[in-house]
């Protein structure tokens, strides 16, 4: 009795595992592919070859390979200090540059950045001196796509320095080498890997931020309208095809993202560690 | 002459201090072995000699000049660490490399000297392979060609043979001792083994709480611990609780709960003094013929017989409350017939039954 109740609660529990399993995997890929099969390749061809979509795509993707670079200039540096120093404040730090802006909503980081950069705003009145204004601008746009990457980016990098055993680090101290020489020729490239995907995520989530563009440069002008923002205003206006096509071109760029880090760089990582 | 001396060395860690006032001398050419527990301060004082720790206080002395204030790198001194720490990136040739780039060598110079050091460790067709597919004693010999092509003033190692199988453990360890004699380098090894402080150290140290509780050669230390924490450290098998009894010079005769004991010491004690009395199993001589009545002369019965690696441990009643333990090897005691019950007269040297004084 005890044997066959046993049996029929494990084939109970792996049965309701694979059921939900099944669900949520249907569910994925009918989102995924919905959009595959709410629009003709036609209509997908005639939207892309349109200058709105042409010029988001360019806006798109200069505004988030820019915020990819400042992401990296910063970053790399800040990981760095978080990994391997110690000091007064360093908790504060991190919490700062890392946890609060990730754990915001990124309408609330551009509402923060807009307060801050308008004309009446701390960096604003700063920067209105010098007949800057960054809010509604491409500018705004890069910026907003840059606090909204830059926790990950350092979350990642800074992960990869911690991987990096000390004792390396220590022997090339005693061999005579300075910490700019351990870094560049020891840190950094045991770290790449770590350093590219951080770059990847950053990349990626910039490519599809929304939140704080929207906030903090309206995208109503063609230097600030991104492809998720148009996607936001297509849907406002009933413009299906134009946001199903923008949602393509988005979907698909994710996707190489995810797939080289998902294969690329487990690989990669399986190499250094072997 | 002193290659290493560390004079009053402290270093805390919050409230907790973890090395006080520690002072000891490392002489030219000899492999010292700082042996302790895990968390007795070992990794500490390591980082401290080799300047990735700066101590709180005190002096680090090597030939004679304070480098208390240089960096590691200035310090001249070879580290091999526990995991080698290979540079991953960079092949075997450039991992011995390293060290020399940076004192910018000559490049005939420099490639002279590294194809003499992989010869010397055997190293030959390993040049361009990476750490990944070395085998645990090339990566050890390639730690150690690394740390010696900088001609360092001494080598510090921080438990180097605990990362491999038995085999290898037991090879490099044999090799590790031939080296320091033929390169006459000076070793400071740290490890927590003490079967491995026995079989490689010149001198050795025991750390703990931050101090050292003794030092010196294997053989002194071993047979004559100085406190019962060195003694129950190096697992002195027979520890026994007597007094003195009469004292003519250094002869002592001590009484314990039932038998007499006799041996000589050179401590400061009194007829009624406390002691705690230390005899290696080895000094225990066990035989199954009849004995001589005389001085530590036992007749007892075995107790219980188990096996300890190559040898047997035999634990035998000389008294219905006292047990002494002794080893034999099994041949001997397959020869001796031993079983339990079985009566055996003991016999023990006088010149290993040392004392240690209760305070």
């Amino acid at each position: 009795m005890g044997k066959l109740y046993l049996k029929v609660v494990n084939k109970t529990f792996e049965g309701t595992n694979y059921f939900f399993s099944f669900v949520l995997v249907t569910f994925m890929f009918l989102i995924i592919g919905s959009l595959f099969f709410t629009t003709t390749p036609s209509a997908f061809f005639q939207q892309i070859s349109s200058r709105v979509i042409l010029v988001s795509i360019i806006v798109t993707f200069g505004s988030s390979f820019i915020a990819s670079l400042i992401v990296f200039v910063f970053s790399v540096p800040t990981a760095y200090v978080l990994s391997r120093k110690t000091f007064w404040g360093k908790r504060i730090l991190e919490t700062v540059v890392v946890d609060l802006p990730l754990s915001f909503p990124p309408g609330v980081d551009g509402l923060i950045l807009l307060l801050l950069l308008s004309r009446t705003g701390i960096l604003g009145k700063l920067l209105g001196h010098f007949h800057i204004y960054v809010p509604y601008t491409f500018a705004a746009v890069v910026l907003a796509k840059l606090f909204v990457s830059i926790p990950f980016m350092i979350s990642f990098v800074r992960e990869a320095f911690d991987r990096v055993d000390k004792n390396i680090e220590n022997v090339a101290y005693t061999l005579g080498a300075s910490p700019f020489q351990i870094f560049y020729k020891l840190t950094f490239p045991l770290s790449i890997w770590g350093v590219l995907k951080g770059l990847i995520m950053a990349l990626s989530k910039s490519l599809g931020e929304i939140g704080a563009t929207l906030i903090l440069a309206g995208g109503l002008t063609s230097s600030t309208g991104t492809m998720s923002v148009l996607i936001y205003f297509a849907t406002q206006k009933g413009e299906m095809d134009k946001a199903i096509a923008l949602a393509i071109i988005l979907e698909f760029l994710t996707f190489i993202l995810l797939t080289i880090i998902k294969f690329f760089f487990k690989e990669s990582t399986h190499k250094i560690h072997a | 002459m002193h290659k290493l001396q560390l004079i009053n060395v402290s270093k805390s860690f919050g409230l907790h201090a973890v090395l006080r006032n520690l002072s000891f001398e490392i002489f030219s050419n000899e492999l010292f072995i700082i042996l302790g527990s895990s968390g007795c301060g070992k990794t500490t004082l390591l980082l401290g000699i080799l300047g990735l720790l700066q101590f709180d206080s005190g002096q680090v002395i090597i030939d004679g000049i304070d480098v208390t204030n240089l960096s590691p790198g200035e310090r001249n001194i070879g580290y091999v660490p526990q995991n080698y720490a290979l540079f991953p990136n960079h092949t075997v040739f450039e991992n011995i490399a390293f060290g020399l780039r940076l004192r910018k060598i000559s490049k005939h110079i420099m490639q002279t000297r590294i194809r003499q050091i992989i010869d010397d460790f055997g190293l030959q067709g390993l040049e361009y392979h990476f750490p990944s597919q070395l085998s645990g004693g090339q990566m050890q010999r390639v730690a150690l060609a690394r740390a010696l092509i900088i001609e360092p003033s001494l080598l510090l190692l921080d438990e180097p043979v605990s990362a491999l199988d038995i085999e290898t453990r037991q090879k490099i360890k044999a090799e590790l001792k031939d080296l320091q004699k033929k390169l006459h380098i000076t070793m400071v090894y740290i490890t927590h083994d003490q079967q491995e402080t026995l079989e490689l150290a010149d001198r050795f140290g025991i750390l703990n709480n931050g101090k050292i509780e003794q030092f010196g050669s294997p053989d002194e230390v071993f047979y004559k611990p100085k406190t019962l924490f060195v003694a129950r450290f190096l697992n002195t098998e027979n520890m026994l609780k007597g007094k003195i009894l009469h004292k003519f010079g250094k002869k002592v005769t001590i009484q314990t709960n039932d038998i007499i004991l006799k041996t000589y010491t050179s401590l400061e004690l009194s007829e009624g003094d406390q002691v705690t009395i230390c005899i290696r199993p080895g000094a225990i001589h066990l035989s199954t013929h009849h004995i001589q009545p005389g001085k530590n002369v036992f007749v007892g019965t075995i107790d219980s017989i188990h096996p300890i690696g190559r040898d047997l441990e035999i634990k035998v009643l000389v008294t219905p409350i006292e047990v002494l333990k002794t080893r034999i090897s099994r041949i001997v005691a397959k020869e001796l017939k031993l079983t339990h019950g079985m009566p055996v007269n003991l016999s023990i040297d006088e010149a290993f039954v040392h004392l240690i004084p209760v305070k």
